[in-house]
């Protein structure tokens, strides 16, 4: 993909991704999980408040797997085993480093391919989950999924 | 006290000729030769030499009946002789000339131990003529000691040992600089330099170089500037500064930083190039994190937030390109917020209302 994304994401390349998006700071993977692409999600404490930057009420403000999963679910997102495709629900898949910390979310498209938003880099479509497993973004700890609608990629 | 003017003996004896009240002249290697030159050729003279402290010296001093007073032979004075001469300092303005005749080492310590008696001292006199080539061990050790602390990327303890050095001769910046410029370490010469007026021979063949130098163009592979945190580049970076007339520019990665001083078109060039370093790097190795808040711990936003406001120009500059998550740095350095409590807005739309800011304030264009 990009030559200095090769320590991020080793498993990375044209092979196995391509980009769908530009770079924008706008939204990152755990509101594009959320289907938001003008909030970019984050837990934080109230004050500061971050302009642009959101947290959904009521949900603890930390980065543990379960605090992103919480997130999920004020959207309708379940915990789920397994990442493989079903044809009714849309999964998502968050990602936690070697500290145990929420990194990424990866939402799952209808032909059961994945779909990322990378930071405030690009969006990329990726084949499987592994392609983003590495020193930044760990790897897979939990996933969940929600009824697929009509307009769900 | 006035840094050591060089001047020949022949200069001295003019000078002192026509002189009157208090003077030294500072000699590069044996004092009695000189004062005995200048005792011939000031008819009537008194001669004080070789005082074993402090307190014989004041009565000798006190005693002399003479236009003209000669002291020299000092170098056994100690840290506290010096300290007596300081608090006695009014002994030595009663006559219409009184001439101390110092090595550098005495020199040295009358700055230090002596800097009321040192002040009325104005100017010394540093006589060049008979030094040859003859290093001078006090002065090599410095410019030994501030050379290693520029090159060893201590830049900030090297201006403060600089600036506390004693005497702080223009010889000293002369000649540190131009090691410097031997190793090619430009900026860190530039800035040892400042805006240092030449006022020999010597200085302005150090200027000249300088000069020479800057017009011809470098490329550091280290920036820094006084009071800035400094950083190395992973490759090296061409500059160059010109006399532009009224101003000086200085040219580097495409742009064209002016200033009224060579020192402040070369300290905005290494700002812009600093921080264009430093955001690169920031977003290189967190853009892909989810959170700003881990993102805001990486050592370089650190080093760019400690740059102060100085640095505001280049982050708005980069924004108009470049939306990212820089509304906390941009907060913190001008205590301001272009974006109301509880407006919904997106990162992008942010990042745009502060470069609307920064033209109303003149920030950016």
């Amino acid at each position: 993909m990009k030559p200095e994304w090769q320590r991020d994401w080793p498993n990375l390349g044209l092979h196995n991704a391509s980009f769908t998006s530009a770079e924008t700071p706008d939204y990152n993977c755990l509101a594009f999980g959320a289907g938001k692409e003008d909030e970019w999600w984050e837990p934080y404490v109230i004050p500061p408040e971050q302009p642009g930057i959101y947290w959904p009420p009521d949900v603890h403000p930390d980065n543990r797997p379960e605090d992103w999963a919480a997130a999920l679910a004020t959207v309708g997102f379940v915990i789920c085993e397994g990442h493989e495709p079903e044809p009714d629900f849309v999964k998502v898949a968050i990602y936690a480093d070697r500290n145990g910390e929420a990194v990424h979310v990866a939402r799952q498209l209808r032909d059961g391919r994945w779909k990322s938003k990378l930071g405030s880099f690009e969006d990329i479509e990726h084949d499987d989950l592994r392609a983003l497993e590495g020193g930044l973004y760990g790897r897979v700890v939990l996933c969940l999924r929600r009824p697929r609608t009509a307009n769900d990629p | 006290m006035t840094a050591p003017a060089a001047a020949s003996l022949d200069d001295i004896d003019r000078r002192l000729t026509v002189a009157a009240g208090l003077r030294a002249v500072v000699v590069p290697a044996a004092t009695t030769p000189v004062a005995a030159r200048l005792r011939r050729s000031h008819p009537g003279s008194v001669s004080i030499a070789a005082p074993s402290d402090a307190r014989t010296l004041v009565d000798a001093v006190r005693r002399a009946r003479a236009a003209t007073v000669l002291i020299d032979g000092l170098d056994g004075f100690e840290a506290g002789d010096w300290e007596q001469l300081d608090k006695q300092r009014g002994s030595f303005q009663r006559g219409p000339l009184m001439v101390f005749i110092l090595s550098a080492r005495s020199a040295e310590r009358l700055a230090r131990h002596a800097p009321h008696l040192a002040s009325l001292i104005s100017p010394m006199l540093r006589l060049v003529e008979e030094r040859g080539n003859a290093p001078l061990p006090w002065l090599e050790e410095q410019v030994g000691n501030l050379f290693s602390r520029f090159t060893a990327g201590d830049e900030e303890a090297a201006m403060s040992a600089f600036h506390a050095s004693s005497p702080k001769s223009p010889e000293l910046l002369g000649r540190t600089v131009g090691r410097l410029l031997d190793a090619a370490v430009v900026l860190q010469a530039v800035f040892l330099w400042g805006e240092h007026r030449s006022r020999d021979a010597e200085e302005s063949r150090v200027e000249a170089r300088l000069d020479a130098m800057l017009r011809a163009g470098w490329s550091p592979s280290r920036l820094w500037a006084p009071g800035l945190p400094a950083v190395d580049l992973s490759a090296p970076v061409g500059m160059k500064i010109v006399n532009d007339g009224a101003a000086y520019a200085c040219e580097a990665a495409e742009r064209r930083h002016l200033g009224a001083t060579r020192n402040t078109a070369a300290r905005a060039a290494v700002i812009a190039l600093m921080f264009d370093a430093l955001a690169t790097r920031w977003r290189r190795e967190t853009g892909g994190l989810s959170v700003v808040r881990q993102r805001y711990q990486h050592p370089a936003m650190g080093q760019i937030l400690s740059m102060g406001m100085e640095v505001v120009p280049e982050i708005l500059r980069r924004l108009e390109h470049q939306p990212d998550h820089w509304h906390t740095a941009l907060a913190q350095l001008t205590g301001e917020n272009p974006i109301a409590s509880g407006e919904k807005v997106t990162v992008s739309q942010t990042c745009a209302r502060w470069v609307a800011w920064g033209r109303r304030q003149g920030l950016v264009r």
